[in-house]
């Protein structure tokens, strides 16, 4: 076999595979016409492909076979992820509440028109996530959630930082603080001119900082990570402000007080972070939770070189140089969308029906929903009274939530929001 | 004594007050003015998006002395609104009702098929009993005994419930079944008590 021979047998497995997985039951169609675009870009490559003969220039093919490649590497997780979106696990009352969120806020604020389209999935590892810049889905929120947690209701507050990603680049946000981020960096470099060049054992002056290339790829790493930072700070804010008080304690539940390793370079430091979302909170006028500080610990701190220490403190302080925007931002986005705040009076009618052991018709929202479980979930008290075996109550609980999410989607429904 | 449909109607308006304690509900409400009038007695309830069915060739037979996880013996279907699920001659499904129902401890309920679905050979239930305090989805038994294929979609009346006062002294400490405060089906464990038990080994 050669190595044509070999990439298209490659690219026709995918496709067999992407036909057989496009045979299992989705919950929803989003799922299904994910699938049937992923097919198309593979049949495309594979036309591409079958089209060189002996005649081909073989560097022409050889190309058309690394990208060939390329898109199997890039692809494969993305079907695993897909395929796991039919996994019972998951909660799938609450797809199309989600749907409906996402669609509203990305649409609002996207810089071209975009179709929204979610999935909800599970990934084997303890962290949301979300496949940002999917060039072959765009408009699809593709939102994965722990495995072991993908139908706790509990923890969907946290889908609010991943559709913030989304957000991040239908609204073109890179670009936007790019240039803010640049100066912050090179003010806060010009200001510590000494330490950069002891540390990078350079001659780098004020003016040449941000005009020698060799100076320039040196602190560039700065800039990537507080680019990096700024985004996760968005995210959380996106969240904060979609869910209130609710995301604060799904954060707190996820990665509370810590986990061991060391801290990556791209997110902000754990207190940091915290710092930074209580601001948020207090601004949009989110109650936090009593002593939320104490929830957390600080992670090991980074691993790196000396340089890497150094450009990562001037990252950490550019970073915390536009919070404050940052908070504003997120805001605006989010009352461009018109989605209000949640609402502590029906937050308290939910309560209400949740301690008397019934799903209530009259949720505003899934911001209100899941405010009112969080609420519940912190109640030792709730059903104390109430004898239960087999289960425990925060089984029933989750159940009563994903419920209460479904009689919110009929109700939408029925009014023809689909 | 079994309540009309005007007599469940009320209730309902009262359980919606925020202010009764322990209240009748069913969620998704029905159209309380339809059931008023209805001169019936008895709510329609409508199948629900979950559904169990049996693998059986993951085990060679129930057997009541171990218990079987569910996982090994079920699989679990999501069936979203606008689609189908289709029951063929001579199978056995669980289902569940899209409403929530919570009984007050003054009242039972039995759940009974549809005449319209039992002549077309859908059996609904065979263990109907609703005890008072119970709270949750109801799972639904579902078999086709005729002889064509029968199509379930979630959101169609399916089942009705009856619902009668209960008599004698109400106090807190009600048998909760380890199927309260649940919205999927699930098979729960056959459990012997000691007297079966120890026949069992005689």
């Amino acid at each position: 076999m050669t190595v044509l021979l070999y990439a298209v047998e490659r690219i026709k497995n995918c496709i067999n595979e992407l036909e057989a997985i496009s045979k299992s039951e989705f919950p929803y169609a989003d799922s299904r016409e994910a699938l049937n675009q992923l097919k198309r870009l593979f049949e495309d490559q594979l036309t591409e492909l079958q089209q060189f003969d002996e005649k081909s220039n073989p560097a022409v093919v050889r190309q058309s076979c690394t990208i060939s490649l390329d898109l199997i590497v890039k692809y494969l997780p993305l079907l695993g992820f897909i395929l796991r979106s039919t996994n019972v696990r998951n909660g799938f009352e609450v797809c199309r509440p989600l749907l409906r969120l996402s669609k509203t806020l990305l649409e609002a604020n996207a810089t071209t028109s975009i179709s929204t389209h979610l999935i909800l999935s599970s990934e084997w590892d303890f962290s949301p996530f979300t496949y940002a810049k999917v060039p072959a889905l765009p408009g699809f929120v593709l939102i994965g959630f722990p495995a072991t947690e993908s139908a706790n209701p509990l923890i969907l507050p946290l889908s609010g930082h991943e559709i913030g990603h989304s957000l991040w680049i239908v609204s073109n946000k890179t670009q936007k603080y790019q240039s803010i981020l640049h100066d912050n960096i090179v003010n806060l470099l010009t200001q510590q001119i000494d330490r950069y060049n002891e540390l990078f054992r350079a001659t780098a002056t004020p003016a040449t900082i941000t005009t020698d290339m060799f100076e320039l790829e040196s602190w560039a790493p700065a800039q990537f990570w507080v680019k990096k930072q700024v985004e996760e700070t968005f995210c959380d804010f996106i969240g904060i402000r979609l869910f209130g008080t609710a995301y604060l304690y799904s954060f707190a539940y996820l990665i509370a007080p810590t986990w061991g390793s060391a801290r990556p370079y791209r997110y902000p430091g754990q207190l940091t972070r915290v710092a930074n979302m209580k601001a948020a909170a207090t601004t949009y006028g989110v109650q936090i939770p009593e002593n939320y500080d104490s929830y957390f610990e600080d992670l090991i701190p980074p691993r790196g070189t000396q340089t890497d220490l150094f450009l990562l403190e001037i990252a950490d302080k550019a970073l915390s140089a536009v919070v404050q925007e940052i908070v504003t931002d997120a805001n605006a986005d989010i009352e461009k969308a018109n989605i209000p705040l949640p609402s502590s009076p029906n937050q308290q009618q939910i309560l209400d029906r949740f301690h008397k052991v019934v799903p209530p018709e009259n949720a505003e929202s899934l911001a209100d929903i899941l405010n009112a479980a969080w609420l519940a979930a912190e109640d030792s008290t709730l059903w104390k009274g109430i004898p239960m075996k087999g289960t425990n109550r925060i089984t029933i609980l989750r159940d009563l939530v994903l419920k209460t999410i479904e009689i919110l989607d009929i109700n939408q429904t029925l009014k023809g929001d689909t | 004594m079994i309540l009309r449909a005007e007599r469940i109607a009320q209730l309902l308006k009262q359980g919606a007050a925020p202010d009764t304690s322990d209240p009748l509900v069913i969620t998704p409400t029905p159209n309380i003015d339809e059931l008023s009038k209805s001169g019936s007695a008895s709510v329609d309830l409508r199948l629900g998006t979950w559904f169990v069915s049996l693998r059986p060739a993951r085990i060679a037979s129930l057997n009541i002395d171990e218990v079987t996880s569910e996982p090994k013996l079920t699989k679990c279907s999501y069936v979203p609104f606008g689609s189908s699920y289709y029951l063929h001659p001579g199978n056995f499904i669980l289902g569940i009702t899209l409403e929530w129902i919570r009984l007050p401890k003054t009242l039972a309920g039995y759940v009974v098929g549809k005449s319209s679905w039992g002549r077309r050979g859908l059996i609904i239930a065979t263990a109907t009993g609703v005890h008072p305090g119970f709270a949750g989805c109801l799972t639904l038994e579902l078999s086709n005994v005729g002889e064509i294929p029968i199509e379930l979609r979630p959101g169609i009346q399916v089942c009705q419930i009856c619902l009668h006062s209960v008599e004698g002294k109400t106090t807190d400490d009600i048998d909760r079944s380890s199927y309260f405060g649940r919205r999927r089906p699930i098979l729960g464990n056959i459990l012997l008590d000691d007297f079966a038990k120890k026949l069992s080994t005689s």
